[in-house]
């Protein structure tokens, strides 16, 4: 009698949860969210450049998202002022620039244009209007 | 006399049914025991290449001090074309003690890939917070 007794005891406290587990928490215990933004729709101010030799350098003024923060970078393109045809950006303006001027090195002797391109990773914002014809002498 | 064996198989067979009840169908049966701890969070100024800090915030409702000893945070899918993929947060791999009916604040690593596309813009990522705790 008294070890069937025992045996129940035992029983119940084994298989009927107890409240020693109180201090534990462990499964599903909130819930958030991470949200993203999104890139600006207005095309920033149109660049300008400044020659020297054959250094363009090319300086523009900040995007901002919607929530005010800077964009972390942007794109320059230099385009042939008479064809507009795209030409490829030198160093240091080529990829995404993390400032807002950049000095292009070794440009060709000719007339060109800037544009820049709001970026974040691969999204884009709308592209700039075409700078002044930047001129480089031979 | 006799009759005490039976009575206590039977005993023991109803104790076997109500555990595996609970065991299976976890809240509904039994009173609903309130968590020990809970976590909210969250964050809403992600781009790609964008690296921030994920404010977390652990509240305790017990009366004594808990240590939590694991805080896992599992992602959700944006929307189709943004997976969670393109999310990474850090694991909590920090000492923290929650004061009796308090809180303490966590703030995990989080990065979006500077691959994430055009479908992650003004995209939400559902969290889901798991937490363990054991007396202090």
């Amino acid at each position: 009698m008294k070890g069937l007794c025992l045996l129940l005891a035992g029983a119940a406290a084994l298989l009927l949860p107890g409240h020693g587990d109180a201090a534990w928490s462990v499964g599903r215990t909130g819930s958030g969210a991470i949200g993203s933004k999104t890139m600006p729709t207005a095309a920033p101010a149109d660049p300008s450049g400044a020659v020297s030799s054959h250094d363009v350098t090319v300086t523009w003024t900040a995007s901002q998202f919607a929530d005010g923060t800077n964009v972390p970078s942007y794109i320059v393109k230099r385009y042939n002022a008479i064809t507009n045809a795209l030409q490829t950006t030198l160093s240091a303006c080529s990829g995404n620039v993390g400032a807002t001027s950049c000095v292009e090195h070794a440009v060709p002797t000719g007339s060109w244009k800037y544009t820049v391109t709001p970026a974040a990773g691969i999204w884009r914002g709308t592209e700039s209007a075409k700078s002044a014809t930047v001129v480089v002498l031979t | 006399m006799r009759l005490l064996p039976a009575v206590a198989a039977f005993a023991l067979a109803a104790l076997l049914v109500v555990a595996l009840a609970q065991s299976r169908v976890p809240g509904k049966a039994g009173p609903r025991v309130r968590p020990a701890l809970r976590v909210s969070g969250g964050l809403r100024s992600l781009y790609p290449g964008a690296r921030k800090r994920l404010p977390l915030v652990v509240w305790s409702n017990r009366g004594f001090r808990i240590r939590v000893v694991s805080l896992r945070v599992r992602v959700g899918n944006a929307r189709r074309g943004c997976g969670r993929k393109y999310l990474r947060v850090r694991r909590f791999r920090r000492r923290l003690v929650v004061p009796p009916h308090g809180f303490r604040t966590v703030e995990l690593p989080v990065t979006m890939l500077a691959s994430a596309p055009d479908a992650c813009k003004r995209a939400v990522f559902p969290l889901k917070f798991t937490v363990g705790g054991r007396r202090a």
